[in-house]
């Protein structure tokens, strides 16, 4: 989930493509990067931009066909920022996907990063196979309108996925059709999917106690079948825009929501950086709350308020958890269930809680810890 | 939030949680005065006094800013202790509370205990024979108002109230004493840094609080503040058995599924 502050004005036609399109370091987590261009070279759509200098097979393509305007490193030379600046359309041919394991096409073509671990959230291991694979995103970005057949390659798609694990494949969407069939290892829950995927992933396949789950977007399931099926994939993906005039965009993963803040006549609340791009699995836009003022260096209590427990999954306890956090206390932490969670999905106490501690950041601290134990 | 009565953000509550606190105080302490006079001006002062001088003290040894926190519990022992109480007794347990309660830990809000109740608990012990005044009547109904108002934003949580009335209930508190307990109920066992944080946490903590108004006999204000503070210690424990509970029953479910 992005956090991006639009003031909240009527907004426009559904489809945008902007000018620059770029990857940040937070759609690949602790990847220290092997480019494969330099800056100012000229890329076609789905050319190797870098590889995982730690396991060479995860490939990361150019999103878009373009100018390679900026490549950086981020800090401990992990990966920064990758801007492209796109040109006249220049979209490949759809090639013909060989019949092969699709693990190897995913590597392949670059969609590995579609997939993310829990816990930790790291892009899994080439050959790894999770315990059991989560496919969920916000309902709202589906909107109304999905044409006919979405689901059908939905349903292609899962299928597909299922060859990844021996393990479940959990679908956590509101709304699935009766159409679709429960086949083999596969799983519905109806559930609403909750503000985050936490909610789904401790629900229905918790990995508290331990275990590995990759979780997934569903319009990426969708873009895995139409790619092995027709050799091409969509590349653009529906985006729920909430605030006073909610609606479901299209737009490009990496988009620049500067300029089409801009290109829309939308004000912008703040110019960070870290809000410019359209996270690579983000698939809400929700405008910033008005920013806390927070009195620097003033310790302050949290306030215990039952609220805050509907911020995390049912049966994690907030305010124990948020004092763990506080104070760093790793044991107590995974036994509450941190291992469940990611920074997105503390990032609402983080606004809601009076003490002014960063629960994303601490959360952070806690896993690295967790994760290197 | 959502849900129904509509609640304000809980973000915004939890910043202003202290001046909704002293709001709801406003009323009581104004029945307060208007019933004892001056004499309750002078407790007023000194607890103010005290708690203020205190936080001047642990804000020049800790190097932290004086955010005025004392002044809720300072309030609600002034509104709690007769107006006759001997100045220096409000003034050693209000100190003892305050220190003790909640500025080792960090002030209110970091230590597990009602600094309020501990203080009135501490005079009760040290000065036997000393009495709580009566707060029914004029001050309980002044204080539903704030009552209602920390309910609705839910810095009273509704799981501790109705835990504690109904085991009053059980425990044969008639209708007749109930109104001695409304202070009480609102500033003392609804105090949220001294209760339990876990939502079933919150019934049994205030059902065990309510359990004890009962079992500890002495009816009004004196059970209350021992009932108080026996459940602010009980809190913690309660919570660690609510989260024991979940990581069982996660991992239940996790071996199943």
């Amino acid at each position: 989930m992005l956090t991006m502050p639009i003031a909240d004005d009527a907004l426009q036609p559904a489809t945008q493509q902007t000018r620059r399109v770029a990857l940040t370091a937070a759609d690949l987590p602790e990847l220290r990067p092997d480019f494969a261009v330099y800056e100012g070279d000229h890329v076609v759509a789905g050319q190797l931009l870098l590889r995982d200098r730690k396991r060479p097979r995860i490939r990361v393509v150019a999103p878009v066909s373009g100018v390679v305007e900026s490549l950086r490193y981020g800090p401990r030379r992990r990966f920064g920022l990758a801007v492209i600046r796109r040109d006249a359309d220049m979209a490949p041919e759809p090639s013909a996907i060989p019949a092969r394991p699709l693990r190897e096409t995913l590597l392949d073509r670059g969609m590995w990063p579609m997939f993310l671990t829990r816990p930790f959230g790291r892009l899994p291991d080439p050959d790894a196979q999770p315990d059991a694979i989560l496919v969920s995103g916000p309902d709202r970005a589906l909107g109304d309108d999905l044409p006919q057949d979405w689901w059908d390659r939905l349903q292609n798609g899962l299928r597909l996925i299922s060859g990844l694990t021996e393990g479940p494949v959990l679908l956590g969407q509101r709304d699935i059709p009766q159409g679709m069939r429960a086949e083999g290892r596969l799983r519905f829950d109806r559930h609403h999917a909750g503000p985050t995927l936490a909610h789904a992933l401790h629900r229905l396949h918790s990995v508290a106690d331990g275990r590995t789950v990759w979780t997934i977007d569903p319009q990426d399931v969708v873009a895995i079948a139409e790619l092995v099926a027709t050799g091409r994939a969509d590349p653009l993906r529906r985006i729920a825009l909430s605030g006073a005039e909610s609606r479901v965009l299209r737009l490009q993963p990496g988009a620049d929501l500067h300029e089409f803040a801009r290109t829309h006549g939308l004000a912008l609340r703040s110019g960070k950086d870290d809000a410019r791009w359209l996270g690579l699995r983000a698939r809400r836009i929700d405008p910033a709350p008005q920013a806390v003022a927070r009195r620097g260096g003033l310790l302050r209590p949290i306030v215990p308020l039952a609220a805050f427990d509907a911020v995390l999954p049912r049966g994690m306890r907030a305010v124990p958890l948020m004092r763990a956090l506080s104070i760093g206390d790793v044991e107590t932490a995974q036994r509450l269930g941190c291992l469940d969670l990611l920074e997105d999905d503390v990032a609402a106490l983080t606004a809601l809680c009076a003490s002014g501690a960063d629960y994303g950041r601490l959360l952070r601290r806690v896993l690295d810890e967790l994760e290197a134990s | 939030m959502t849900g129904f009565p509509p609640r304000p953000d809980p973000g915004r509550v939890a910043r202003q949680a202290q001046a909704l606190q002293l709001t709801a105080l406003t009323l009581p302490v104004l029945a307060a005065l208007l019933l004892r006079g001056i004499p309750f001006l002078g407790v007023v002062l000194v607890a103010l006094s005290v708690a203020l001088g205190w936080e001047i003290c642990f804000a020049v040894l800790r190097d932290r800013w004086v955010t005025g926190e004392g002044v809720v519990p300072a309030l609600i022992v002034a509104v709690m202790l007769p107006a006759t109480v001997p100045l220096w007794h409000l003034a050693l347990s209000l100190s003892l509370g305050l220190v003790l309660g909640a500025l080792v830990f960090g002030g209110r809000g970091f230590g597990f205990l009602s600094p309020a109740a501990a203080a009135l608990a501490l005079l009760l012990i040290s000065f036997p024979g000393s009495l709580l005044s009566d707060t029914g009547g004029w001050i309980a109904g002044a204080t539903l108002p704030g009552l209602a108002l920390l309910l609705w934003t839910g810095l009273v949580s509704w799981r501790v109230a109705l835990g504690f009335v109904g085991l009053c209930l059980a425990g044969g508190i008639g209708v007749d004493a109930a109104p001695a307990l409304v202070f009480g109920l609102c500033f003392l066992v609804g105090d949220p840094f001294g209760g339990a944080v876990t939502a079933p946490g919150r019934w049994l903590h205030g059902a065990v609080t309510g359990g004890l108004v009962g079992y500890l006999g002495a009816e009004g204000a004196s059970a209350l503040v021992f009932a108080v503070l026996l459940g602010n210690v009980a809190a913690p424990l309660i919570d660690q058995a609510v989260i024991a509970t979940d990581v069982a029953r996660r991992r239940r479910r996790s071996r199943h599924g």
